[in-house]
Protein backbone atom coordinates (compact mmCIF):
# COMPACT_ATOMS: atom_id res chain seq x y z
CA UNK A 1 0.00 0.00 0.00
CA UNK A 2 1.57 3.29 -1.03
CA UNK A 3 0.40 5.26 2.00
CA UNK A 4 1.76 2.68 4.39
CA UNK A 5 5.10 2.66 2.63
CA UNK A 6 5.35 6.42 2.88
CA UNK A 7 4.61 6.35 6.57
CA UNK A 8 7.31 3.71 7.06
CA UNK A 9 9.88 5.84 5.29
CA UNK A 10 8.98 8.68 7.55
CA UNK A 11 9.52 6.52 10.59
CA UNK A 12 12.81 4.95 9.62
CA UNK A 13 14.70 7.50 7.52
CA UNK A 14 16.60 10.52 8.75
CA UNK A 15 15.75 12.78 5.87
CA UNK A 16 13.17 12.30 3.21
CA UNK A 17 13.79 14.01 -0.13
CA UNK A 18 12.92 13.33 -3.70
CA UNK A 19 16.33 11.87 -4.35
CA UNK A 20 16.33 9.57 -1.34
CA UNK A 21 13.09 7.90 -2.18
CA UNK A 22 13.33 4.78 -4.36
CA UNK A 23 12.06 5.35 -7.84
CA UNK A 24 9.55 3.20 -9.68
CA UNK A 25 11.12 0.83 -12.18
CA UNK A 26 9.90 2.72 -15.18
CA UNK A 27 11.90 5.83 -14.42
CA UNK A 28 15.35 4.27 -13.96
CA UNK A 29 17.96 4.64 -16.69
CA UNK A 30 18.37 0.90 -17.03
CA UNK A 31 14.75 0.40 -17.96
CA UNK A 32 14.81 3.35 -20.33
CA UNK A 33 17.70 1.88 -22.29
CA UNK A 34 15.88 -1.37 -22.83
CA UNK A 35 12.60 0.30 -23.74
CA UNK A 36 13.48 3.37 -25.85
CA UNK A 37 11.09 6.10 -26.66
CA UNK A 38 9.50 6.70 -30.02
CA UNK A 39 11.55 9.83 -30.57
CA UNK A 40 14.82 8.13 -29.66
CA UNK A 41 14.04 5.34 -32.12
CA UNK A 42 13.42 7.83 -34.88
CA UNK A 43 16.67 9.64 -34.17
CA UNK A 44 18.66 6.38 -34.31
CA UNK A 45 17.09 4.91 -37.42
CA UNK A 46 18.00 5.90 -40.94
CA UNK A 47 15.83 8.25 -42.91
CA UNK A 48 15.94 6.18 -46.08
CA UNK A 49 15.09 2.64 -47.06
CA UNK A 50 11.92 0.61 -46.99
CA UNK A 51 11.55 0.83 -43.21
CA UNK A 52 11.30 4.59 -43.15
CA UNK A 53 9.07 4.70 -46.20
CA UNK A 54 6.54 2.28 -44.76
CA UNK A 55 7.01 -0.20 -47.56
CA UNK A 56 7.98 -3.29 -45.64
CA UNK A 57 6.42 -6.64 -46.38
CA UNK A 58 3.33 -7.42 -44.40
CA UNK A 59 3.22 -8.86 -40.94
CA UNK A 60 4.65 -12.36 -40.68
CA UNK A 61 7.62 -11.96 -43.02
CA UNK A 62 11.18 -11.45 -41.81
CA UNK A 63 12.20 -8.00 -43.13
CA UNK A 64 15.90 -8.85 -43.06
CA UNK A 65 15.51 -11.95 -45.20
CA UNK A 66 13.06 -10.21 -47.48
CA UNK A 67 15.63 -7.50 -48.32
CA UNK A 68 13.00 -4.84 -48.47
CA UNK A 69 10.72 -6.52 -51.00
CA UNK A 70 8.09 -9.19 -51.04
CA UNK A 71 9.22 -12.77 -51.59
CA UNK A 72 8.69 -13.99 -55.11
CA UNK A 73 5.85 -16.30 -54.24
CA UNK A 74 3.83 -13.44 -52.82
CA UNK A 75 4.26 -11.03 -55.70
CA UNK A 76 1.61 -12.88 -57.69
CA UNK A 77 -1.82 -12.57 -56.09
CA UNK A 78 -3.74 -15.64 -55.15
CA UNK A 79 -7.04 -16.00 -56.94
CA UNK A 80 -8.48 -19.36 -56.07
CA UNK A 81 -11.23 -19.15 -58.64
CA UNK A 82 -8.56 -19.99 -61.25
CA UNK A 83 -7.90 -23.33 -59.64
CA UNK A 84 -8.58 -25.89 -62.36
CA UNK A 85 -7.31 -23.99 -65.38
CA UNK A 86 -4.38 -26.28 -66.20
CA UNK A 87 -6.57 -29.32 -66.49
CA UNK A 88 -9.73 -27.81 -67.95
CA UNK A 89 -10.99 -28.85 -71.35
CA UNK A 90 -11.44 -26.24 -74.05
CA UNK A 91 -14.06 -26.24 -76.75
CA UNK A 92 -14.09 -23.78 -79.65
CA UNK A 93 -17.43 -22.08 -80.15
CA UNK A 94 -19.60 -22.44 -83.22
CA UNK A 95 -22.91 -20.64 -83.33
CA UNK A 96 -26.12 -21.59 -85.08
CA UNK A 97 -25.68 -18.48 -87.16
CA UNK A 98 -22.40 -19.67 -88.70
CA UNK A 99 -23.93 -23.07 -89.32
CA UNK A 100 -26.84 -21.56 -91.19
CA UNK A 101 -24.47 -19.35 -93.11
CA UNK A 102 -22.31 -22.28 -94.17
CA UNK A 103 -25.36 -24.18 -95.30
CA UNK A 104 -26.64 -21.23 -97.33
CA UNK A 105 -23.29 -20.74 -98.98
CA UNK A 106 -23.20 -24.45 -99.80
CA UNK A 107 -20.04 -25.20 -97.89
CA UNK A 108 -21.83 -27.86 -95.90
CA UNK A 109 -24.30 -30.37 -97.25
CA UNK A 110 -27.21 -30.77 -94.83
CA UNK A 111 -28.44 -33.90 -96.56
CA UNK A 112 -25.52 -35.82 -95.11
CA UNK A 113 -24.64 -36.02 -91.45
CA UNK A 114 -22.58 -33.08 -90.27
CA UNK A 115 -19.60 -34.13 -88.27
CA UNK A 116 -16.33 -32.75 -86.89
CA UNK A 117 -14.26 -33.59 -90.02
CA UNK A 118 -16.92 -32.00 -92.20
CA UNK A 119 -16.73 -28.79 -90.20
CA UNK A 120 -12.95 -28.83 -90.08
CA UNK A 121 -12.65 -29.29 -93.83
CA UNK A 122 -14.09 -25.83 -94.27
CA UNK A 123 -10.82 -24.58 -92.73
CA UNK A 124 -12.62 -22.10 -90.55
CA UNK A 125 -11.73 -23.75 -87.25
CA UNK A 126 -8.20 -24.58 -86.16
CA UNK A 127 -8.42 -27.11 -83.38
CA UNK A 128 -5.14 -27.96 -81.63
CA UNK A 129 -5.26 -31.13 -79.55
CA UNK A 130 -1.96 -30.16 -77.91
CA UNK A 131 -3.56 -27.19 -76.24
CA UNK A 132 -6.19 -29.20 -74.40
CA UNK A 133 -8.81 -28.46 -77.03
CA UNK A 134 -11.33 -31.22 -77.31
CA UNK A 135 -13.59 -30.12 -80.12
CA UNK A 136 -16.41 -27.70 -80.78
CA UNK A 137 -19.30 -26.41 -78.72
CA UNK A 138 -22.63 -25.03 -79.85
CA UNK A 139 -23.75 -21.56 -78.79
CA UNK A 140 -27.04 -19.77 -78.72
CA UNK A 141 -26.53 -17.05 -81.26
CA UNK A 142 -28.89 -17.29 -84.21
CA UNK A 143 -31.53 -19.53 -82.73
CA UNK A 144 -34.22 -17.53 -84.50
CA UNK A 145 -32.58 -17.82 -87.90
CA UNK A 146 -31.88 -21.51 -87.94
CA UNK A 147 -34.22 -23.35 -90.27
CA UNK A 148 -32.74 -26.50 -91.74
CA UNK A 149 -33.02 -30.06 -90.53
CA UNK A 150 -29.57 -31.36 -89.84
CA UNK A 151 -27.90 -34.35 -88.21
CA UNK A 152 -25.31 -32.70 -86.04
CA UNK A 153 -22.64 -34.18 -83.86
CA UNK A 154 -20.89 -31.83 -81.53
CA UNK A 155 -18.71 -32.12 -78.44
CA UNK A 156 -20.42 -29.84 -75.96
CA UNK A 157 -23.66 -27.92 -75.62
CA UNK A 158 -24.21 -25.49 -72.79
CA UNK A 159 -27.71 -24.15 -73.40
CA UNK A 160 -31.09 -25.71 -73.96
CA UNK A 161 -32.04 -23.07 -76.52
CA UNK A 162 -29.56 -24.40 -79.05
CA UNK A 163 -30.88 -27.94 -78.72
CA UNK A 164 -34.46 -26.69 -79.04
CA UNK A 165 -33.63 -24.63 -82.11
CA UNK A 166 -32.24 -27.65 -83.94
CA UNK A 167 -35.02 -30.00 -82.95
CA UNK A 168 -37.71 -27.55 -83.87
CA UNK A 169 -36.64 -27.70 -87.52
CA UNK A 170 -36.63 -31.47 -87.42
CA UNK A 171 -32.94 -32.06 -86.81
CA UNK A 172 -31.06 -34.37 -84.52
CA UNK A 173 -28.30 -33.53 -82.08
CA UNK A 174 -25.83 -35.74 -80.26
CA UNK A 175 -22.88 -34.87 -78.09
CA UNK A 176 -19.81 -37.02 -78.41
CA UNK A 177 -16.41 -37.25 -76.81
CA UNK A 178 -13.17 -37.64 -78.78
CA UNK A 179 -9.69 -38.45 -77.52
CA UNK A 180 -6.76 -36.22 -78.38
CA UNK A 181 -5.32 -39.01 -80.53
CA UNK A 182 -8.52 -39.52 -82.44
CA UNK A 183 -9.01 -35.76 -82.61
CA UNK A 184 -5.77 -35.39 -84.52
CA UNK A 185 -7.11 -37.93 -86.98
CA UNK A 186 -10.41 -36.10 -87.40
CA UNK A 187 -9.20 -32.55 -87.62
CA UNK A 188 -7.16 -33.12 -90.77
CA UNK A 189 -8.40 -36.33 -92.30
CA UNK A 190 -6.37 -36.21 -95.47
CA UNK A 191 -3.12 -35.74 -93.60
CA UNK A 192 -4.00 -38.60 -91.32
CA UNK A 193 -4.59 -41.00 -94.20
CA UNK A 194 -1.31 -39.99 -95.77
CA UNK A 195 0.46 -41.01 -92.58
CA UNK A 196 -0.44 -44.62 -93.21
CA UNK A 197 -1.70 -45.53 -89.74
CA UNK A 198 -4.71 -47.65 -88.98
CA UNK A 199 -7.76 -45.84 -87.68
CA UNK A 200 -7.47 -45.45 -83.88
CA UNK A 201 -9.97 -46.61 -81.33
CA UNK A 202 -11.70 -43.91 -79.32
CA UNK A 203 -11.41 -44.04 -75.53
CA UNK A 204 -14.22 -43.58 -73.04
CA UNK A 205 -14.55 -40.12 -71.54
CA UNK A 206 -12.80 -39.24 -68.25
CA UNK A 207 -14.61 -39.40 -64.94
CA UNK A 208 -15.20 -35.63 -65.05
CA UNK A 209 -17.23 -35.92 -68.19
CA UNK A 210 -19.14 -39.14 -67.78
CA UNK A 211 -22.01 -37.41 -66.04
CA UNK A 212 -22.36 -35.07 -68.97
CA UNK A 213 -22.24 -37.71 -71.69
CA UNK A 214 -24.69 -40.03 -69.95
CA UNK A 215 -27.20 -37.22 -69.45
CA UNK A 216 -30.25 -37.34 -71.74
CA UNK A 217 -30.77 -33.61 -71.26
CA UNK A 218 -27.50 -32.92 -73.07
CA UNK A 219 -28.20 -35.68 -75.61
CA UNK A 220 -25.09 -37.60 -74.66
CA UNK A 221 -24.01 -40.53 -76.79
CA UNK A 222 -23.93 -42.89 -73.83
CA UNK A 223 -27.42 -42.03 -72.65
CA UNK A 224 -30.53 -44.14 -72.86
CA UNK A 225 -32.38 -43.43 -76.12
CA UNK A 226 -35.77 -43.81 -74.44
CA UNK A 227 -34.94 -41.04 -72.00
CA UNK A 228 -33.77 -38.89 -74.90
CA UNK A 229 -37.14 -39.20 -76.54
CA UNK A 230 -38.82 -38.05 -73.34
CA UNK A 231 -36.52 -35.07 -73.12
CA UNK A 232 -37.29 -34.09 -76.71
CA UNK A 233 -40.98 -33.90 -75.90
CA UNK A 234 -40.30 -32.03 -72.69
CA UNK A 235 -38.32 -29.40 -74.57
CA UNK A 236 -41.03 -29.12 -77.17
CA UNK A 237 -43.56 -28.39 -74.47
CA UNK A 238 -41.28 -25.92 -72.74
CA UNK A 239 -40.47 -23.83 -75.79
CA UNK A 240 -43.84 -24.21 -77.46
CA UNK A 241 -43.23 -25.97 -80.74
CA UNK A 242 -44.43 -29.23 -82.19
CA UNK A 243 -42.01 -32.04 -82.84
CA UNK A 244 -42.09 -32.97 -86.52
CA UNK A 245 -42.41 -36.61 -87.48
CA UNK A 246 -39.20 -38.51 -87.43
CA UNK A 247 -40.36 -41.13 -89.89
CA UNK A 248 -40.33 -38.71 -92.81
CA UNK A 249 -36.65 -38.03 -92.47
CA UNK A 250 -34.11 -39.76 -94.66
CA UNK A 251 -32.32 -42.78 -93.21
CA UNK A 252 -29.14 -40.73 -92.93
CA UNK A 253 -30.66 -38.91 -90.00
CA UNK A 254 -30.76 -42.07 -87.98
CA UNK A 255 -27.04 -42.69 -88.40
CA UNK A 256 -25.19 -42.90 -85.15
CA UNK A 257 -21.68 -43.85 -84.37
CA UNK A 258 -20.48 -46.64 -82.18
CA UNK A 259 -18.75 -45.41 -79.03
CA UNK A 260 -15.43 -46.64 -80.42
CA UNK A 261 -15.96 -45.39 -83.96
CA UNK A 262 -14.58 -42.17 -85.32
CA UNK A 263 -15.59 -41.95 -88.98
CA UNK A 264 -18.94 -42.76 -90.41
CA UNK A 265 -18.77 -46.11 -92.18
CA UNK A 266 -15.18 -46.88 -91.21
CA UNK A 267 -14.21 -49.08 -88.32
CA UNK A 268 -11.13 -48.80 -86.14
CA UNK A 269 -8.23 -50.97 -87.24
CA UNK A 270 -8.72 -50.47 -90.97
CA UNK A 271 -6.01 -49.12 -93.24
CA UNK A 272 -7.02 -46.75 -95.98
CA UNK A 273 -5.09 -45.65 -99.03
CA UNK A 274 -6.41 -42.69 -100.93
CA UNK A 275 -4.14 -43.15 -103.92
CA UNK A 276 -5.03 -46.75 -104.55
CA UNK A 277 -8.58 -46.29 -103.22
CA UNK A 278 -8.37 -49.43 -101.15
CA UNK A 279 -9.24 -50.49 -97.63
CA UNK A 280 -7.20 -53.12 -95.83
CA UNK A 281 -8.51 -54.94 -92.80
CA UNK A 282 -6.62 -57.03 -90.25
CA UNK A 283 -7.46 -60.71 -90.13
CA UNK A 284 -5.79 -61.74 -86.90
CA UNK A 285 -8.22 -62.51 -84.08
CA UNK A 286 -6.29 -60.56 -81.48
CA UNK A 287 -6.31 -57.41 -83.52
CA UNK A 288 -9.95 -57.73 -84.36
CA UNK A 289 -11.04 -58.21 -80.78
CA UNK A 290 -8.95 -55.31 -79.62
CA UNK A 291 -10.17 -52.87 -82.20
CA UNK A 292 -13.79 -53.87 -82.01
CA UNK A 293 -14.13 -54.03 -78.22
CA UNK B 1 11.22 -34.85 -148.47
CA UNK B 2 10.52 -35.60 -144.90
CA UNK B 3 10.92 -39.18 -143.90
CA UNK B 4 9.03 -41.07 -141.24
CA UNK B 5 12.20 -41.66 -139.30
CA UNK B 6 12.58 -39.13 -136.57
CA UNK B 7 15.99 -37.60 -136.22
CA UNK B 8 17.29 -37.72 -132.70
CA UNK B 9 17.97 -34.04 -132.73
CA UNK B 10 14.44 -33.08 -133.52
CA UNK B 11 12.85 -35.25 -130.84
CA UNK B 12 12.79 -32.42 -128.36
CA UNK B 13 10.49 -30.34 -130.45
CA UNK B 14 8.47 -33.11 -131.89
CA UNK B 15 7.54 -34.57 -128.50
CA UNK B 16 5.61 -31.47 -127.75
CA UNK B 17 3.70 -31.55 -131.00
CA UNK B 18 0.43 -33.32 -131.10
CA UNK B 19 0.34 -36.67 -132.81
CA UNK B 20 -1.91 -35.57 -135.68
CA UNK B 21 0.66 -33.12 -137.08
CA UNK B 22 3.28 -35.82 -137.35
CA UNK B 23 0.86 -37.99 -139.27
CA UNK B 24 -0.05 -35.22 -141.74
CA UNK B 25 3.55 -34.52 -142.41
CA UNK B 26 4.27 -38.04 -143.32
CA UNK B 27 1.13 -38.26 -145.45
CA UNK B 28 1.91 -35.20 -147.45
CA UNK B 29 5.24 -36.38 -148.67
CA UNK B 30 5.41 -40.12 -149.17
CA UNK B 31 3.18 -43.07 -149.68
CA UNK B 32 4.75 -45.14 -146.94
CA UNK B 33 2.79 -46.61 -144.07
CA UNK B 34 1.58 -44.17 -141.49
CA UNK B 35 3.42 -44.60 -138.28
CA UNK B 36 1.20 -45.01 -135.27
CA UNK B 37 3.05 -43.96 -132.17
CA UNK B 38 0.03 -45.01 -130.05
CA UNK B 39 0.58 -48.69 -130.81
CA UNK B 40 4.30 -48.34 -130.52
CA UNK B 41 5.17 -49.97 -127.23
CA UNK B 42 8.75 -50.62 -128.14
CA UNK B 43 11.73 -49.63 -126.17
CA UNK B 44 12.06 -46.40 -128.04
CA UNK B 45 8.96 -45.01 -126.49
CA UNK B 46 9.91 -45.87 -122.93
CA UNK B 47 13.51 -44.84 -123.35
CA UNK B 48 12.50 -41.41 -124.42
CA UNK B 49 13.23 -38.87 -121.77
CA UNK B 50 10.10 -36.83 -121.34
CA UNK B 51 11.58 -34.62 -118.69
CA UNK B 52 12.16 -31.35 -120.37
CA UNK B 53 12.03 -29.07 -117.38
CA UNK B 54 15.70 -29.18 -116.57
CA UNK B 55 14.81 -30.05 -113.00
CA UNK B 56 16.65 -32.76 -111.14
CA UNK B 57 15.02 -36.13 -111.06
CA UNK B 58 13.71 -36.29 -107.53
CA UNK B 59 12.24 -32.83 -107.70
CA UNK B 60 10.51 -33.68 -110.94
CA UNK B 61 9.07 -36.82 -109.45
CA UNK B 62 7.87 -34.99 -106.40
CA UNK B 63 6.26 -32.41 -108.59
CA UNK B 64 4.41 -35.00 -110.55
CA UNK B 65 3.36 -36.98 -107.51
CA UNK B 66 5.36 -40.05 -108.29
CA UNK B 67 7.14 -42.11 -105.68
CA UNK B 68 10.93 -41.79 -105.45
CA UNK B 69 13.03 -44.35 -107.28
CA UNK B 70 15.44 -45.04 -104.47
CA UNK B 71 14.67 -44.88 -100.81
CA UNK B 72 17.62 -43.68 -98.81
CA UNK B 73 18.88 -45.56 -95.80
CA UNK B 74 17.74 -42.81 -93.50
CA UNK B 75 14.18 -43.42 -94.62
CA UNK B 76 14.11 -47.05 -93.64
CA UNK B 77 12.29 -46.32 -90.38
CA UNK B 78 8.77 -47.57 -90.02
CA UNK B 79 7.06 -44.20 -89.76
CA UNK B 80 8.67 -42.87 -92.92
CA UNK B 81 7.91 -46.01 -94.89
CA UNK B 82 4.34 -45.80 -93.74
CA UNK B 83 4.07 -42.25 -94.99
CA UNK B 84 5.46 -43.28 -98.35
CA UNK B 85 2.95 -46.05 -98.61
CA UNK B 86 0.17 -43.71 -97.55
CA UNK B 87 1.05 -41.10 -100.13
CA UNK B 88 2.03 -43.15 -103.17
CA UNK B 89 0.32 -46.44 -102.72
CA UNK B 90 1.23 -49.73 -104.27
CA UNK B 91 3.80 -48.37 -106.66
CA UNK B 92 6.36 -47.96 -103.94
CA UNK B 93 6.46 -51.67 -103.42
CA UNK B 94 6.25 -51.39 -99.64
CA UNK B 95 4.45 -54.13 -97.77
CA UNK B 96 1.40 -52.72 -95.91
CA UNK B 97 2.13 -55.08 -93.02
CA UNK B 98 4.42 -52.40 -91.67
CA UNK B 99 1.53 -50.09 -90.91
CA UNK B 100 0.03 -52.18 -88.13
CA UNK B 101 1.82 -52.81 -84.82
CA UNK B 102 3.64 -56.12 -84.38
CA UNK B 103 2.41 -58.93 -82.17
CA UNK B 104 4.61 -58.02 -79.21
CA UNK B 105 3.65 -54.38 -79.52
CA UNK B 106 0.02 -55.36 -79.62
CA UNK B 107 0.38 -57.29 -76.37
CA UNK B 108 1.98 -54.26 -74.77
CA UNK B 109 -0.78 -52.02 -75.99
CA UNK B 110 -3.45 -54.29 -74.60
CA UNK B 111 -1.73 -54.43 -71.22
CA UNK B 112 -1.37 -50.66 -71.15
CA UNK B 113 -5.01 -50.12 -71.93
CA UNK B 114 -6.04 -52.49 -69.20
CA UNK B 115 -3.89 -50.73 -66.62
CA UNK B 116 -4.28 -47.08 -67.51
CA UNK B 117 -7.75 -46.85 -68.99
CA UNK B 118 -10.70 -47.98 -66.91
CA UNK B 119 -13.68 -49.57 -68.51
CA UNK B 120 -16.99 -47.78 -68.74
CA UNK B 121 -18.62 -49.93 -66.07
CA UNK B 122 -16.02 -49.07 -63.49
CA UNK B 123 -16.22 -45.38 -64.27
CA UNK B 124 -19.97 -45.39 -63.96
CA UNK B 125 -19.67 -47.15 -60.62
CA UNK B 126 -17.27 -44.55 -59.30
CA UNK B 127 -19.54 -41.73 -60.40
CA UNK B 128 -22.49 -43.38 -58.70
CA UNK B 129 -20.58 -43.91 -55.47
CA UNK B 130 -19.53 -40.29 -55.31
CA UNK B 131 -23.05 -39.10 -55.89
CA UNK B 132 -24.42 -41.39 -53.20
CA UNK B 133 -21.81 -40.37 -50.67
CA UNK B 134 -22.71 -36.73 -51.18
CA UNK B 135 -26.38 -37.49 -50.77
CA UNK B 136 -25.67 -39.42 -47.60
CA UNK B 137 -23.91 -36.50 -46.01
CA UNK B 138 -26.77 -34.19 -46.87
CA UNK B 139 -29.29 -36.63 -45.42
CA UNK B 140 -27.37 -36.96 -42.18
CA UNK B 141 -27.28 -33.24 -41.75
CA UNK B 142 -30.98 -32.97 -42.55
CA UNK B 143 -31.86 -35.45 -39.81
CA UNK B 144 -29.89 -33.45 -37.28
CA UNK B 145 -31.50 -30.24 -38.37
CA UNK B 146 -35.00 -31.61 -38.07
CA UNK B 147 -34.23 -32.94 -34.61
CA UNK B 148 -32.91 -29.66 -33.40
CA UNK B 149 -35.71 -27.64 -34.89
CA UNK B 150 -38.16 -29.32 -32.54
CA UNK B 151 -36.14 -28.19 -29.55
CA UNK B 152 -35.68 -24.68 -30.89
CA UNK B 153 -38.22 -22.75 -28.77
CA UNK B 154 -37.01 -24.48 -25.64
CA UNK B 155 -33.40 -23.70 -26.38
CA UNK B 156 -34.20 -20.08 -27.09
CA UNK B 157 -35.99 -19.66 -23.78
CA UNK B 158 -33.20 -21.36 -21.90
CA UNK B 159 -30.66 -19.10 -23.50
CA UNK B 160 -32.61 -16.03 -22.54
CA UNK B 161 -32.94 -17.15 -18.97
CA UNK B 162 -29.28 -17.88 -18.76
CA UNK B 163 -28.34 -14.44 -20.02
CA UNK B 164 -30.65 -12.73 -17.55
CA UNK B 165 -29.25 -14.76 -14.67
CA UNK B 166 -25.72 -14.01 -15.70
CA UNK B 167 -26.35 -10.29 -15.79
CA UNK B 168 -28.03 -10.38 -12.45
CA UNK B 169 -25.16 -12.33 -10.97
CA UNK B 170 -22.66 -9.80 -12.26
CA UNK B 171 -24.62 -6.93 -10.84
CA UNK B 172 -24.95 -8.76 -7.54
CA UNK B 173 -21.22 -9.36 -7.44
CA UNK B 174 -20.52 -5.68 -7.94
CA UNK B 175 -23.08 -4.72 -5.36
CA UNK B 176 -21.83 -7.12 -2.74
CA UNK B 177 -18.24 -6.05 -3.15
CA UNK B 178 -19.07 -2.38 -2.98
CA UNK B 179 -21.21 -2.94 0.13
CA UNK B 180 -18.42 -4.80 1.86
CA UNK B 181 -15.94 -2.09 0.95
CA UNK B 182 -18.27 0.55 2.38
CA UNK B 183 -18.75 -1.45 5.56
CA UNK B 184 -15.02 -1.80 6.01
CA UNK B 185 -14.61 1.92 5.44
CA UNK B 186 -17.18 2.71 8.06
CA UNK B 187 -15.62 0.20 10.41
CA UNK B 188 -12.02 1.35 10.14
CA UNK B 189 -12.37 4.96 9.12
CA UNK B 190 -10.26 4.76 5.95
CA UNK B 191 -10.47 2.80 2.66
CA UNK B 192 -9.28 -0.75 2.98
CA UNK B 193 -7.99 -3.03 0.20
CA UNK B 194 -9.96 -6.22 -0.30
CA UNK B 195 -6.78 -8.27 -0.23
CA UNK B 196 -5.66 -6.93 3.07
CA UNK B 197 -5.82 -8.81 6.31
CA UNK B 198 -8.16 -6.33 7.93
CA UNK B 199 -10.96 -7.19 5.51
CA UNK B 200 -10.65 -10.84 6.39
CA UNK B 201 -10.61 -9.91 10.05
CA UNK B 202 -13.76 -7.91 9.60
CA UNK B 203 -15.45 -10.67 7.62
CA UNK B 204 -14.69 -13.16 10.35
CA UNK B 205 -16.25 -10.84 12.90
CA UNK B 206 -19.32 -10.51 10.71
CA UNK B 207 -19.57 -14.25 10.34
CA UNK B 208 -19.37 -14.75 14.07
CA UNK B 209 -22.03 -12.14 14.58
CA UNK B 210 -24.26 -13.86 12.02
CA UNK B 211 -23.78 -17.22 13.67
CA UNK B 212 -24.72 -15.90 17.09
CA UNK B 213 -27.78 -14.30 15.52
CA UNK B 214 -28.84 -17.53 13.90
CA UNK B 215 -28.38 -19.45 17.16
CA UNK B 216 -30.52 -16.98 18.99
CA UNK B 217 -33.15 -17.06 16.26
CA UNK B 218 -33.26 -20.85 16.42
CA UNK B 219 -33.57 -20.78 20.19
CA UNK B 220 -36.35 -18.24 19.93
CA UNK B 221 -38.14 -20.35 17.33
CA UNK B 222 -37.89 -23.40 19.56
CA UNK B 223 -39.20 -21.45 22.48
CA UNK B 224 -42.12 -20.24 20.39
CA UNK B 225 -43.01 -23.74 19.33
CA UNK B 226 -42.86 -25.06 22.89
CA UNK B 227 -44.98 -22.13 24.04
CA UNK B 228 -47.59 -22.79 21.36
CA UNK B 229 -47.84 -26.45 22.27
CA UNK B 230 -48.25 -25.59 25.93
CA UNK B 231 -50.96 -23.10 25.11
CA UNK B 232 -52.79 -25.62 22.98
CA UNK B 233 -52.81 -28.04 25.86
CA UNK B 234 -53.83 -25.30 28.29
CA UNK B 235 -56.43 -23.52 26.18
CA UNK B 236 -57.10 -20.96 23.43
CA UNK B 237 -57.56 -18.04 25.85
CA UNK B 238 -53.99 -16.85 25.85
CA UNK B 239 -53.75 -15.87 22.16
CA UNK B 240 -52.93 -12.27 23.01
CA UNK B 241 -50.03 -13.32 25.20
CA UNK B 242 -48.46 -15.10 22.24
CA UNK B 243 -47.94 -11.89 20.38
CA UNK B 244 -46.48 -10.06 23.37
CA UNK B 245 -44.25 -12.94 24.26
CA UNK B 246 -43.17 -13.15 20.63
CA UNK B 247 -41.76 -9.56 20.82
CA UNK B 248 -39.84 -9.97 24.09
CA UNK B 249 -37.10 -12.39 23.10
CA UNK B 250 -36.15 -10.14 20.18
CA UNK B 251 -32.37 -9.92 19.94
CA UNK B 252 -30.52 -6.65 20.56
CA UNK B 253 -29.41 -5.13 17.26
CA UNK B 254 -25.66 -5.50 16.75
CA UNK B 255 -24.12 -2.21 15.63
CA UNK B 256 -21.58 -4.08 13.52
CA UNK B 257 -24.14 -6.26 11.81
CA UNK B 258 -25.23 -5.06 8.36
CA UNK B 259 -28.72 -3.78 7.82
CA UNK B 260 -30.36 -6.47 5.77
CA UNK B 261 -32.55 -5.64 2.83
CA UNK B 262 -33.82 -9.07 3.46
CA UNK B 263 -34.95 -10.58 0.21
CA UNK B 264 -32.74 -8.75 -2.23
CA UNK B 265 -29.67 -9.30 -0.15
CA UNK B 266 -30.27 -12.98 0.14
CA UNK B 267 -30.80 -13.41 -3.56
CA UNK B 268 -27.79 -11.22 -4.33
CA UNK B 269 -25.57 -13.24 -2.09
CA UNK B 270 -26.91 -16.43 -3.52
CA UNK B 271 -26.21 -15.32 -7.07
CA UNK B 272 -22.75 -14.22 -6.05
CA UNK B 273 -22.19 -17.58 -4.45
CA UNK B 274 -23.35 -19.27 -7.62
CA UNK B 275 -20.87 -17.30 -9.73
CA UNK B 276 -18.06 -18.12 -7.37
CA UNK B 277 -18.96 -21.79 -7.39
CA UNK B 278 -19.07 -21.85 -11.19
CA UNK B 279 -15.70 -20.26 -11.45
CA UNK B 280 -14.28 -22.64 -8.89
CA UNK B 281 -15.74 -25.56 -10.80
CA UNK B 282 -14.11 -24.40 -14.00
CA UNK B 283 -10.85 -23.91 -12.18
CA UNK B 284 -11.05 -27.38 -10.72
CA UNK B 285 -11.78 -28.94 -14.09
CA UNK B 286 -8.90 -27.05 -15.69
CA UNK B 287 -6.56 -28.13 -12.97
CA UNK B 288 -7.67 -31.73 -13.38
CA UNK B 289 -6.99 -31.63 -17.13
CA UNK B 290 -3.60 -30.08 -16.52
CA UNK B 291 -2.77 -32.81 -14.05
CA UNK B 292 -3.80 -35.50 -16.50
CA UNK B 293 -1.64 -34.01 -19.23
CA UNK B 294 1.26 -33.76 -16.88
CA UNK B 295 0.88 -37.38 -15.81
CA UNK B 296 0.63 -38.47 -19.41
CA UNK B 297 3.82 -36.66 -20.28
CA UNK B 298 5.63 -38.10 -17.32
CA UNK B 299 4.45 -41.57 -18.28
CA UNK B 300 5.73 -41.09 -21.79
CA UNK B 301 9.05 -39.94 -20.48
CA UNK B 302 9.26 -42.89 -18.18
CA UNK B 303 8.59 -45.32 -21.01
CA UNK B 304 11.43 -43.81 -22.99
Amino acid sequence: MPIERGLQYLRHMQRVTLKNLPMPLEKTDKWKKEHPDENTIKSIMSRKGPISRNSLPPYGIDPIQAEGRLPWILTVPKEPYYEGVEEARQYLPISLRTLQRLIDLRRINPDKPVDLPVLCNTKLFSIQPDQRQFGLQLTDEGADLFSTPINLEIQWVASELAIAAIERCGGVLTTRYFDPISLSALVDAKKFFERGEPIPRCDTPPINAIEYYTDPKQRGYLANPDLIREERQRLAQKYGYKLPDSSKLSPLFHLRKDPRQIFYGLEPGWLINLKDQTILKPTDNKYQTFYHS
Amino acid sequence: MLTTALYPRCTRFINHFSISIIANRSLSTTNDTIPSPLNDNTESNTDINRNVSRLPDDVYRHFKGLPPLEIKEQYHTRTKLRTLWGKYGRKTGIDPKLCWPTQTEMNEIMDDERVYNMELNEKLKIVKERREAKQKEIDQIQVKVEKNLKNMPKMVEDYRKRTIERERAKKAEVKVKSDLAEQARDFYGFSVDPDDERMQFMLLQLEEAQKTEEKKARKAAKKLEAHQQLQKLMGISSTAEVTSEGDAPATPIDPLAPIPDAKDKETDMKLFAKLVSERSKLAKAASRIAEENATGQTKGQKKK
